[in-house]
């Protein structure tokens, strides 16, 4: 009763050519996962909410490989659905206070809020990559308070003021604070780019965003200048007011896949870079098509959806460079369990920066 | 056969989560406890059978976790060794649930069960727990909630000071509040008057949470006399009966919470879709609820010895000057399942029912 199929794959990893990041789920197998957590979501009455989310957050992770070995995930579902009543409740308690109406505790409340969006957009980081393992190595995310303040409170307010002139310094920024302060085995990424690429989104996103409105502009124009008047049915109302959305909604994809690209192209990791080859036309198509595949199936294509657009993305990641595997120490089990990162396992909450 | 003779082996990759390199080793398994011998740097390692935790398996080999980083990746034979001892539920759990999920007429089944346990989920659970919730809310917070609610569409100009004059005010007032210390036994009714611009606004009245009725011109203006405002007045005061307007706003939240633990990867775009149903579910508790708040009124009505005739005369009066009706046919009933309240001709129909009855 010996085994000789498992191969040993470890010594792959260290490679100098390009490599692959490879994706071995599917949709079927993903929809049959999501209506078992469904249905025992609704019969435990959203108890087993934090167990369906470890299964499909595992799913997804175990079948994305890299140099032969696989991703896991491994958020404990007992932590996680204590954090989920301690949100329920600030929740709760946050409706009713706001229904209040006095002046005082509304401002309490929204300082409250804004002061702690850094910790919370760390925290929950932090939760999602310490969860995180790859040949048995940990993921793990430390940053400064007063860092993530700026980027998440100072330059925004910065780039709004300046009428978006400052935003390629915020991207570049932002990209600093999740990328730099992120780690494998103890070792830190590493990102910076250019504010220049980043100028670019930002007037490329203006750019999708307003195209609709140009025969609109060219219609005012004409009635303006030429006296002119353009009687168009109510049809191509419709239509224009369509083209506005989906450009609004396009552009909106836009700026966060090309961002994403630049973060992931100008990121690297000891020896070795990151390389996404995922164009922003596919991920607008894919995300556009997907929206209206869930709208069209009352949300049963979900699980489809989300398989569809995960597979693109990661087999379109690959790496540059050679990775020694030697060089890589993961941390003594013993040593983690701080209280400081422990407040993590609350926070399941997938923001995005 | 006799499992303290029976030595099983089988070549394992171990992690031990410090190095990024897989170690082949040999675990040999028994009744109780198992070891694990590294080939490389020619270490055991004992452990208990019950402290092995079988993971999830996506990929087809199974990792076996010792402790929170170290493991070891399984074909399934060690799995089918532990499948046999393994008393610890949360492992039976999961061995069950990959059951249902690799087996597709069972995941039919699921999904059958799913539809059916939604349904029961929407009609039955959030309208107990939204009961529930709202009786917990105290009457000051609720109070406050409401003067709040009123603040607010004074505000942005939907509601405007009233036309009614200040006789008529008090009167109608003190009736409101010896109606409310009669049947609800309560000191913190209060009735406010305004004026909208909106038509179908301005021919209204409704409830708000704490107590408070806002009775709008429109209705002063189309009843004949006293006791067809008064059974308004008492099918608002239903409203309050059954703490309505505060299981709509925890209603509100219930679907919030529940959605988005339900559909945790739903994007918020797409969970529009998703949203659809529930409204409609949501009209439909609000036809309830305002049948049970016409039932109310009616049967106080009665025991008033006022007949619910007024009730009828005045909804007939509002139908008409609101044009909702044209030729018996009444637009509202053509869409009862996305209205939020029933329609208006069924409603004077019970009304004039009830007359009879009695």
């Amino acid at each position: 009763m010996f085994i000789s199929s498992i191969p040993r794959t470890a010594q792959r990893v260290s490679t100098p050519e390009p490599q692959n990041v490879e994706f071995t789920g599917s949709a079927s197998g993903y929809f049959r996962l999501w209506i078992v957590n469904l249905l025992l979501t609704i019969v435990t009455l959203g108890i087993y909410s934090a167990w369906a989310k470890v299964r499909r957050k595992k799913y997804l992770y175990q079948n994305t490989w890299y140099a032969g070995e696989n991703f896991d995930f491994t958020g404990n579902p007992v932590k996680i659905l204590k954090g989920r009543i301690l949100v329920v409740a600030l929740y709760v308690l946050f409706i009713t206070l706001s229904s209040l109406n006095s002046i005082a505790g509304n401002l309490a409340m929204f300082g409250l809020i804004i002061m702690a969006t850094p910790w919370i957009i760390i925290k929950s980081r932090q939760f999602n990559l310490k969860n995180t393992t790859y040949s048995g190595l940990r993921f793990n995310f430390k940053a400064d308070y007063f860092e993530a303040l700026k980027v998440t409170l100072l330059y925004p307010v910065i780039s709004a003021f300046t009428l978006m002139i400052a935003k390629p310094f915020e991207l570049r920024q932002r990209g600093k604070l999740i990328i730099n302060n992120s780690s494998f085995a103890g070792n830190n990424f590493h990102f910076d780019s250019d504010s220049s690429k980043f100028g670019a989104i930002v007037l490329k996103t203006v750019v999708v965003a307003l195209a609709p409105l140009l025969p609109v502009l060219m219609m005012a124009f004409a009635n303006v200048f030429f006296r002119h008047s353009v009687d168009l049915p109510r049809a191509f109302f419709f239509l224009g007011m369509t083209a506005v959305y989906v450009a609004f909604i396009s552009a909106g994809l836009y700026f966060f896949y090309a961002c994403r690209n630049e973060f992931i192209n100008n990121t690297s990791y000891e020896n070795i870079r990151l390389n996404s080859q995922a164009t922003t036309t596919t991920l607008i198509w894919i995300s556009l098509t997907n929206i209206i595949a869930i709208i069209l199936s009352l949300g049963l294509l979900t699980p489809w959806a989300t398989i569809r657009k995960h597979k693109y993305l990661v087999k379109n990641l690959s790496s540059e460079g050679h990775l020694s595997l030697e060089s890589l120490r993961g941390q003594q089990f013993s040593e983690k369990t701080a209280l400081a990162e422990e407040t993590s396992d609350f926070f399941d909450l997938d923001f995005g920066i | 056969m006799e499992l303290n003779n029976l030595k099983l082996e089988f070549q394992i990759l171990f992690y031990d989560g410090i190095s990024a390199f897989a170690q082949s080793g040999t675990i040999r398994l028994s009744e109780y406890d198992s070891e694990i011998y590294l080939t490389e740097s020619g270490k055991i390692i004992s452990i208990k059978n019950t402290d092995l935790r079988p993971d999830e398996n996506f990929s087809g080999k199974r990792r076996i976790y010792l402790n929170d980083t170290e493991y070891f990746l399984d074909d399934g034979s060690v799995t089918n060794f532990l499948r046999t001892l393994n008393k610890q539920n949360a492992t039976k759990i999961k061995f069950l649930i990959e059951k249902v999920e690799s087996n597709w007429p069972l995941v039919v089944c699921s999904f059958l069960l799913l539809v059916f346990s939604g349904w029961i989920f929407i009609n039955n659970g959030v309208p107990y727990l939204s009961v529930k919730l709202a009786s917990l809310i105290p009457e000051k917070i609720a109070i406050a909630m409401g003067q709040q609610a009123l603040n607010g569409l004074d505000q942005i100009d939907i509601l405007s000071p009233s036309k009614i004059s200040q006789a008529d005010q008090l009167r109608i007032g003190d009736k409101y509040r010896s109606i409310c210390l009669q049947e609800l036994n309560s000191q913190n009714c209060r009735i406010e008057f305004r004026h909208s611009k909106h038509e179908l606004l301005n021919y209204n009245a409704f409830a708000v949470p704490g107590g408070l009725t806002v009775l709008l011109d429109g209705i002063h203006e189309i009843a004949k006399d006293d006791n067809e405002i008064i059974s308004i007045l008492l099918h608002e005061l239903g409203h309050h009966k059954h703490n309505h307007s505060l299981q709509k706003l925890v209603e509100g939240s219930v679907y919030t919470i529940a959605l988005a633990l339900a559909l945790g990867d739903v994007s918020s775009i797409s969970s529009i879709a998703t949203s659809a149903p529930a409204a409609i579910v949501q009209a439909q508790y609000s036809q309830k609820h305002e049948i049970e708040a016409d039932d109310w009124a009616l049967s106080k009505l009665q025991k008033n010895n006022i007949s619910t005739e007024h009730f009828a005369n005045i909804m007939q009066r509002l139908a008409d000057k609101l044009e909702l009706c044209e030729q018996s046919v009444c637009k509202d009933e053509e869409y009862s399942l996305i209205n939020s309240h029933p329609g208006i001709s069924s409603r004077i129909n019970k009304a004039r029912q009830r007359k009879l009855d009695s």
